[in-house]
C-alpha cells in the first residue's frame, strides 16, 4: 500500500470505520512504519474529526411546533415533492448499474451506426441500379436506326400530315 | 427514531395530529441540528424545520412503510436546508452588507454555557462555513449525525463514491485551513 492510497483512506473509510479489518490492519502497519503518514493521520484527527466531536445538540424552540400545528390546522401544508417522488418511482423501476448502462449505450450506438451503414449501402445499390437502367437505355437508343428522309414515317408508321387529317 | 411505530405513522398519515406530534418529537432534534449546521443561522433553521415538517405532513400518505422514516425525513431536511443555504448564498453575494456573524447553536439545557463549549461551537461554525453547501451537508451527516456512508448516500440520493469524494475534499480543505491557522498563530 503506498502513501497516497493510505492517506486517501485516512481521510475517508479509515476515519469513518467503513473499512474491513484486514485493510485497517494494513493501514495501521503502514502508519507504524511511515512517519509522513503518521503525521498525516494525527493532523487529520486533529483538524477534521476532533472539532466536531461533542458538537452541541439542541431542540428547536417550542414555538416552532406551535407554528407547524397552526399551519396544519389552517390547511397550509406544503405541496408534495412530486419531482422527488417521480425520481424515486423511476429509480425503483429502472435500476441501471453502470456496466449495464454502458452496455446498453454501446448496443444502441451499434444499432444506429449499423442502420446508417445499411441505409448508405442500400442507397448506393439503388444508385447503381439507376445507372444500369440508364446505361441500358442508352444502348437501346444507340441501337435504334437514324431516320433522316422527309417522307419517312419514322417510328410512328404514318406521315404526320396524314395523322392530323 | 426507533420509538415511532408503524401504527403511529399510519395514524399520522390519516390526519391524526397527536400521532404527527409524536413523529415531530422523535425527529425534530436532528432536523433542527442538520438545518442549523447547514444554513448556519438560527431563524433560518427554524423556518427550515417548519418547512420540513409541513412537507412531511403533506407527503406522509405517500410514504412507503417498508422504507426508513429516519432516512426519508433526513432527506427532506437536507434538501430544504441545502436549498435555503444556496438561496442565502446568492442573496449574500448580491447584498453589500450582510450580517455574517457566526451563530452558535443554542444550548439545549444549561441556562449558561461554558466558554469551552462556546469556543468549540464557534470553531465548528467557522469550519462548516468554509465548505460549500454539498460538502457541508456530508460533513454534518457523517461527523455530527454519524450516519453511515450508505445512509448518507440514500439521504442525499448520490452514489456512495460521491459521498466518499465529497468527504475527502471537505476534509482536505479543512486540513488546509487548519495548517493556515497554525502558521498564522506561530
Amino acid at each position: 500500500m503506498n502513501c497516497k492510497d493510505v492517506q486517501e483512506l485516512i481521510l475517508t473509510d479509515y476515519a469513518d470505520d467503513e473499512i474491513g479489518a484486514d485493510v485497517k490492519a494494513a493501514i495501521d502497519e503502514h502508519v507504524a512504519r511511515c512517519r509522513a503518514c503518521k503525521e498525516f493521520l494525527d493532523a487529520s484527527e486533529k483538524l477534521t474529526r476532533e472539532p466536531f466531536s461533542n458538537a452541541r445538540v439542541a431542540q428547536p424552540p417550542e414555538y416552532v411546533w406551535r407554528r407547524i400545528r397552526e399551519a396544519i390546522i389552517d390547511g397550509q401544508t406544503v405541496r408534495p415533492d412530486w419531482r422527488g417522488m417521480l425520481q424515486d418511482a423511476l429509480r425503483r423501476i429502472i435500476v441501471f448499474p453502470r456496466p449495464m448502462l454502458a452496455a446498453v449505450t454501446v448496443l444502441t450506438l451499434l444499432i444506429v451506426v449499423g442502420g446508417m451503414v445499411q441505409f448508405g449501402s442500400h442507397k448506393a445499390d439503388r444508385a447503381s441500379d439507376i445507372s444500369q437502367v440508364q446505361a441500358e437505355y442508352l444502348d437501346y437508343a444507340a441501337a435504334m436506326p437514324l431516320e433522316t428522309s422527309a417522307s419517312d414515317t419514322g417510328y410512328f408508321a404514318m406521315p404526320i400530315e396524314e395523322y392530323f387529317m | 427514531m426507533d420509538d415511532v411505530s408503524r401504527e403511529t405513522i399510519i395514524r399520522a398519515a390519516q390526519g391524526d395530529l397527536g400521532s404527527f406530534e409524536l413523529i415531530y418529537k422523535a425527529t425534530a432534534q436532528f432536523v433542527y441540528n442538520v438545518a442549523f449546521r447547514v444554513v448556519r443561522h438560527k431563524e433560518e433553521a427554524e423556518e427550515v424545520v417548519q418547512e420540513v415538517f409541513l412537507q412531511v405532513h403533506g407527503q406522509l400518505k405517500h410514504f412507503r412503510l417498508e422504507s426508513s422514516l429516519k432516512t426519508w425525513v433526513y432527506r427532506i431536511a437536507v434538501n430544504c436546508a441545502l436549498n435555503r443555504a444556496k438561496k442565502m448564498s446568492k442573496e449574500k453575494s448580491r447584498r453589500v452588507e450582510y450580517d455574517d456573524t457566526i451563530e452558535e447553536l443554542p444550548a439545549a439545557d444549561a441556562p449558561t454555557h461554558d466558554l469551552d463549549s462556546a469556543r468549540r461551537e464557534k470553531v465548528i461554525g467557522e469550519l462548516l462555513g468554509a465548505l460549500n453547501p454539498d460538502q457541508r451537508a456530508c460533513i454534518v451527516l457523517r461527523n455530527i449525525e454519524e450516519l453511515s456512508y450508505e445512509e448518507i448516500s440514500q439521504t442525499l440520493r448520490i452514489n456512495i463514491n460521491t459521498v466518499r469524494s465529497r468527504l475527502k475534499r471537505a476534509r482536505e480543505h479543512l486540513m488546509e485551513l487548519g495548517k493556515g491557522v497554525t502558521r498564522d498563530e506561530l
